[in-house]
């Protein structure tokens, strides 16, 4: 059950995960319109008080999609001594972005605009730690994708996963700033 | 029960070699020096993986079907067994 949840990448990737990946991230996007809330980076989500067009929630998500599969694949082709397919790592990391759709639900459940303290209830707090759970579950799904994708184990591969992520995250909220008109 | 064949001296960690073999019909002995076979040096799991990798003509995409997991899953435990069959004949060869 625990391998289930945090690698299925044992069972599942290439194409089958890629799709499935990528139906997930539609179903994030599609939720986080009608919920009013949006994902700006790979480990970013913001409630929007007025939302945002479908298309930028979805442009978002391709975004952080293609700011994640890069430099993870550049790692692996370079740290790697296995032969790595372009299909696995974005197929695995696809599918690891999965969480996200829980994510985008609790989207529902937080207010647009926290404009003190009074605003910040106890079932906010509570629904924002759901959240956050959600994205930790993603990061460590990302880790084993990464790590199956890319046969990258040991101590090695969790410093080259937080450069990677790191890199990823800065690209894709700066890719995605320039989405938005006022910015 | 099935009896595993030994390959690691539980004293010193080398290799160990065949001393004799004998014939389980006649009972005739053949007593000698003779190394084991870099493939039973493996352990049984990876012999089995072997043999599969073999049976499936050496197609991972075939073997990932059978044993019902992912194709990098079954690259990468290929990998280990290389990376395994590399140090038994380095061990063998007295390299290490």
């Amino acid at each position: 059950m625990r391998t289930k949840l945090f690698n299925p990448f044992i069972y599942l990737a290439g194409g089958k995960a890629l799709a499935l990946g990528i139906a997930g991230m539609i179903m994030a996007a599609l939720l986080g319109f009608f919920g009013h809330s949006h994902f700006n980076g790979v480990l970013d989500f913001h409630k929007f008080r007025d939302g945002l067009p479908l298309y930028i929630s979805l442009a978002e998500q391709a975004i952080i999609f293609l700011c994640t599969v890069v430099p993870f694949y550049v790692a692996g082709r370079v740290f790697s001594t296995s032969q790595i397919r372009l299909v696995d790592v974005t197929g695995t990391l696809a599918l690891a972005r999965g969480p996200m759709i829980l994510t985008a639900v609790t989207g529902f459940g937080l207010p647009a605009d926290i404009r003190g303290l009074a605003d910040i209830t106890a079932g906010v707090i509570a629904l924002a730690l759901v959240g956050f759970v959600f994205v930790i579950w993603m990061v460590a799904l990302s880790y084993n994708a990464f790590s199956v994708s890319c046969n990258i184990k040991g101590s090695n591969s969790v410093s080259i996963f937080i450069v990677c992520l790191l890199i990823a995250e800065i690209s894709a909220f700066y890719c995605c700033s320039l989405l938005y008109p006022h910015s | 029960m099935s009896k595993k064949l030994p390959h690691i001296c539980p004293s010193c960690s080398s290799l160990l070699n065949v001393k004799s073999l004998i014939c389980s019909h006649c009972d005739t002995e053949v007593s000698g020096n003779y190394n084991l076979p870099v493939l039973a040096s493996l352990t049984e799991e990876d012999q089995q993986f072997i043999i599969s990798f073999v049976k499936c003509s050496g197609s991972l995409k075939i073997m990932a079907q059978d044993l019902g997991l992912s194709y990098p899953t079954v690259r990468n435990m290929l990998d280990d067994v290389i990376l395994k069959l590399g140090v038994v004949q380095r061990k063998s060869t007295g390299e290490i």
